[in-house]
């Protein structure tokens, strides 16, 4: 419960120091278009296209972007199970074995699922753990309490810059991203009809099963921006765009507005069981 | 289409025709944006447009109190054409598909920037609420468009 009200606390807290950070943003940002139009070639951005494993309908997107040792990781997942953690991992060996996403073919006990330990000779260790917090080693595997939690039509997002040893980002293209927790008798949670963890007994097979796995591969976009583009006004007042005046944009921003508020509230939602 | 970069940016139902200015990252890895407000820009570590992939082009909506190249950028519908001349010489012919408005701190850069299995162009500028106090607008619009045909 305390563990529950820090997280709460910490996730406002990050809502409320990111505005000033946007705010400080805006003003930095005209100056920089300004400056020069040489365009860093720093950062590298890999795809992930996340496909279901033991059926479970979740699939999803991964943007890998390695920038030094910064790993900037966004993922965008559907078909989870809703309101349930799903641990997720980027697996793989940074030292030339040949990992891979399984197939249903590495069931070995037949019983239908994929479990992780079946899946391991596969994709390998954990590599790093995509927590939202705190510590990312494979350690914190199945610390599900600091996992993202899909929303109750059972997406997820997540984001998070992570520093990386020289080994992750010299073999990224080596790696593949799993996200765990299924619900094979669908019953909304995570139940042990198909027995325990053997990673932990005291989880269900369901909440450690993996559910999505992809393979890193090139992104069309060699590069991908942080965040919004800064295409506002340079300085003094002024007009505004016309969507808010003009007739046409009426019917076009309300329902903008609309989609934003919906997306606040997915957002609130996942920020509030973190 | 194979990679040529692009020349110039046609809207015919808004009456934009710029050319176009090449963008990279800033210092803090945001896209740049064009330095002439009257002109829009390719991001240049992205695919061109006409070639697989989502090719991003972004123009400031206003400046200093005056319109910009994308003034009106928020008003395109769903089928209505978006020309993008190319070095090469041919012209790709881009339909609109959606038009969609985010908050900048929601940007969805998944969506925005992920691998297509078509050409696909993405024209991006601000909107929103506009706040006086730090000349900012609190969201983005996006029009996302498909490769029509390649013609020449």
């Amino acid at each position: 419960m305390g563990l529950l009200v820090i997280a709460q606390r910490t996730a406002r807290l990050t809502t409320l120091l990111a505005l000033p950070a946007a705010l400080a943003l805006t003003t930095a940002l005209p100056a920089a278009a300004h400056e020069g139009h040489s365009g860093t070639m720093s950062g590298h951005t890999y795809q992930v296209d996340l496909a279901q494993l033991n059926k479970s309908g979740a699939h999803g997107t991964a943007m890998l972007s390695i920038d030094g040792t910064k790993l900037t990781v966004k993922i965008q997942a559907s078909g989870l199970v809703p309101g349930q953690p799903h641990a997720q991992h980027i697996h793989g060996s940074t030292t030339g074995h040949d990992f891979h996403c399984p197939t249903a073919g590495a069931d070995k006990n037949g019983d239908g699922v994929v479990t992780t330990a079946e899946g391991m000779p596969a994709y390998g260790d954990i590599n790093i753990s995509l927590t939202t917090k705190g510590d990312t080693t494979k350690g914190s595997g199945l610390a599900v309490d600091r996992m993202p939690v899909a929303t109750k039509d059972g997406s997820l997002s997540y984001e998070r810059t992570i520093t990386v040893s020289p080994a992750v980002a010299d073999h990224i293209k080596d790696l593949h991203v799993v996200q765990h927790g299924i619900d094979t008798n669908n019953n909304g949670k995570y139940d042990f009809n198909k027995g325990k963890s053997e990673l932990d007994p005291k989880l269900p097979q369901e909440a450690t099963a993996p559910t999505d796995c992809g393979m890193v591969m090139g992104a069309a976009v060699g590069s991908m921006p942080v965040g919004g583009v800064e295409t506002g006004s340079g300085s003094t007042e002024g007009i505004e765009s016309p969507g808010l005046i003009a007739g046409g944009g009426v019917a076009l921003l309300s329902a903008g507005a609309l989609f934003v508020v919906v997306r606040r509230n997915r957002h609130r939602a996942a920020a509030e069981t973190r | 289409m194979p990679a040529s970069a692009p020349s110039r940016l046609t809207i015919p139902s808004l009456g934009v025709s710029t050319s176009l200015e090449r963008l990279g990252m800033d210092a803090k890895q945001a896209m740049q944006t064009p330095r002439d407000p009257a002109k829009a820009g390719w991001y240049q570590l992205g695919p061109t447009p006409g070639e697989q992939g989502p090719a991003v082009i972004a123009g400031h909506v206003t400046w200093n109190g005056a319109q910009a190249v994308f003034f009106r950028l928020a008003q395109l519908k769903p089928g209505q054409r978006i020309d993008v001349a190319r070095a090469d010489g041919t012209t790709a012919h881009f339909t609109v598909t959606k038009t969609a408005q985010y908050a900048k701190d929601r940007f969805p850069s998944i969506e925005v920037y992920r691998n297509l299995d078509y050409a696909g162009l993405r024209l991006i500028t601000c909107g929103g609420t506009y706040t006086q106090a730090d000349h900012h607008y609190r969201d983005n619009i996006v029009v996302y468009a498909q490769l029509a045909s390649p013609a020449g």
